[in-house]
């Protein structure tokens, strides 16, 4: 991990996304602060305003709308932030939720074998078995829209990932010594799972909950932008996009294009930071 | 008296077919079905306060019987009693205990540590789980136990990564040590070390036996380093006990062919010409042992007896047992004993 972590001064690109993904992330928290309007204050909104191109400026003057208004009259700019503060706390949520799960099923799994984890695996390949998406979408249809929905809906769809990740390599690392010496002391299975296996099965967990973050956030969008994700007053990226594609038969493409934007910056800096990582930590790709 | 007792030990291991194996062999069709005996009624018992060295070239299931008596790996057969009583038959309380009082050494230092714990951390994390020394005593603990392992004090925060070959063996030996264990089975514990860390290590657990307070199996494939350290040795061959002495016994007056031939072969100071005759062929596979006696294809002595029938381990005189069909004129006086 640390190799992995040093390697990334050899390449600087990866380091660029790194630092564009870190600055999105500050923006979305610091959203409140730096936002020009509160997109959600319906007493600052003006329904007048909608879709107005970007640089007009505001009809009860006071600001100007860099990037153009949606059809509610929303600042488009503040708008992104906010959905952007949404879409990484459902999917970064989501993210921790489903490792948390998908480890401890996977070191559990190696660990115990037999029976439980012919019953765990065998759960997991029926989940691998269809498209994350549609999984995702089972979910949020059974259960209805909603962010909470929307986490729960993430972390069906991906613990599998985590459990199969954290399986073959707790794998590795039973067959070392190490553990049978652990079994020997007689120390506790729980202990050996989270002291031995657990901080020498990292590394490549790391990996895919890098990989995994872009693939929530994209899942997200999709749920989101097909209607089952979070709700019009307090909409994510994916909702924005979806908003606007509706506006760009009537021209105002600035609605959908800005929110593409922030939705493609944000999973393509995760993902070239994500696949750096895992080939720095794959020696035969490095 | 004795604390470890091993009867009749037994370990078979199967090629584990698939669901399409079994399918396949209900037609008549499939892949014979392959049982490896590793462990092939093996008796044992371990004496109080005794080092116990168990020999045999690779692949003779001294390992296995290892992990076995240290109840790592369960046996196929027989039983293994902790002072008296059989460990499978406990309460499960009194057999983790048993277990506990039990531990192993392991032959790859590289394998053996965690490498994402301190030194501290390993050597103490059983002791603490398993409430035998307090969090605040552990300090004092920690040193003594280093001291005891010879291992300087300053190493306690370093990660295995940084330590030696013969530092992390210490350790693993200090990690086996923390639980006060009374028997401590050490699997080739030295195998993987040089030669003269081997030797400063061997020293140490001569040091560490004098202070007494357990007893323990020495499996190693080299005679010179058991006939170093060991009270009694055994000799496995095959998965099968073939002769157990007390040391000097086994040295000077080795009875079975198989002990014979590795005492002829094992190289020794001063022992200007040599011939190079002892053992011929290799070792049989023990998927597919010979019959009757197992060494019978590389014995000079062998009969259609030896060839038929498996002889049984008999008395041949004050507690050394052997297990050949006949008593060999002894044919040249071996060395003196250490």
């Amino acid at each position: 991990m640390r190799n992995a972590i040093l390697s990334l001064r050899r390449a600087p690109f990866a380091l660029f996304c790194l630092a564009l993904f870190l600055l999105i992330v500050v923006a979305a928290l610091l959203a409140p602060w730096i936002a020009p309007q509160d997109p959600y204050d319906n007493a600052v909104v003006d329904f007048f305003d909608s879709n107005l191109p970007p640089g007009s400026p505001a009809g009860m003057g006071g600001l100007t709308y860099w990037l153009g208004t949606d059809a509610l009259g929303r600042d488009l700019w503040s708008a992104i932030l906010y959905g952007l503060r949404i879409t990484l706390t459902v999917a970064a949520t989501a993210s921790v939720l489903a490792l948390v799960i998908g480890v401890l099923a996977g070191l559990v799994s190696a660990y115990a074998g037999g029976w439980v984890d012919a019953v765990i695996m065998r759960l997991v390949d029926i989940l691998l078995g269809f498209p994350t998406i549609l999984v995702a979408l089972t979910i949020m249809a059974l259960a209805g829209a909603g962010t909470g929905n929307l986490i729960l809906a993430l972390v069906v769809a991906q613990w599998p990932y985590y459990a199969r990740t954290a399986r073959s390599a707790a794998l590795v690392e039973i067959g070392q010594d190490y553990i049978e010496a652990a079994r020997c002391l007689e120390l506790p299975h729980w202990r050996i799972i989270l002291h031995h296996l657990l901080p020498n099965s990292i590394s490549p967990i790391m990996v895919v909950l890098t990989l995994q973050l872009a693939h929530a956030v994209a899942i997200e969008a999709s749920l989101s932008f097909l209607g089952l994700g979070t709700s019009i007053e307090r909409p994510s990226l994916g909702l924005l996009i979806a908003n606007g594609s509706r506006e760009i038969l009537s021209g105002h493409t600035w609605a959908l294009i800005y929110p593409g934007l922030a939705l493609a910056m944000l999973i393509f800096t995760v993902n070239v930071f994500g696949d750096r990582i895992r080939r720095a930590l794959n020696p035969q790709e490095a | 008296m004795s604390v470890l007792e091993l009867t009749e030990i037994r370990r078979v291991f199967s090629r584990h077919d698939g669901a399409l194996d079994r399918a396949m062999n209900r037609v008549g069709l499939g892949r014979k079905p392959q049982h490896l005996v590793a462990v092939d009624d093996v008796s044992l018992t371990l004496q109080q306060g005794e080092m116990l060295g168990i020999v045999g070239e690779s692949g003779c299931g001294k390992s296995t019987l290892g992990r076995i008596a240290a109840q790592l790996l369960p046996a196929s057969g027989g039983t293994v009693r902790w002072q008296g009583q059989p460990i499978a038959d406990m309460a499960p309380r009194d057999a983790r205990a048993a277990r506990r009082a039990i531990q192993m050494v392991f032959q790859n230092p590289y394998a053996s540590l965690n490498p994402a714990m301190s030194v501290a951390q390993t050597i103490l994390e059983a002791p603490l789980a398993h409430g035998l020394i307090r969090r605040r005593d552990s300090a004092a603990f920690l040193a003594q136990m280093l001291d005891k392992v010879g291992l300087a004090p300053d190493l306690a925060d370093r990660r295995p990564h940084a330590l030696s070959g013969g530092q992390r063996q210490r350790v693993g030996i200090a990690r086996a040590l923390a639980v006060s264990p009374e028997v401590v089975i050490f699997d080739e514990a030295v195998a993987a070390l040089d030669v003269s860390v081997q030797a400063q290590i061997l020293n140490l657990l001569v040091d560490l036996k004098a202070q007494g307070g357990f007893a323990s199996m020495f499996i190693s494939h080299d005679l010179n380093v058991v006939r170093f350290i060991s009270d009694r040795i055994a000799i496995l061959y095959l998965g099968r006990l073939v002769e157990i002495a007390d040391r000097d016994t086994i040295f000077a007056r080795a009875h079975h062919p198989y002990t014979r031939a590795l005492l002829a072969e094992a190289p020794q100071l001063g022992g200007a010409k040599r011939r190079f005759t002892a053992l011929k062929g290799e070792l049989p596979s023990p998927l597919n042992p010979p019959s009757g006696c197992h060494f019978h294809p590389r014995c000079p002595h062998a009969t259609d007896l030896c060839r038929s029938t498996r002889p049984a381990l008999r008395d041949v005189g004050a507690g050394h047992r052997s297990a050949c069909h006949y008593d060999l004129p002894q044919v040249a006086p071996q060395t003196q004993g250490a």
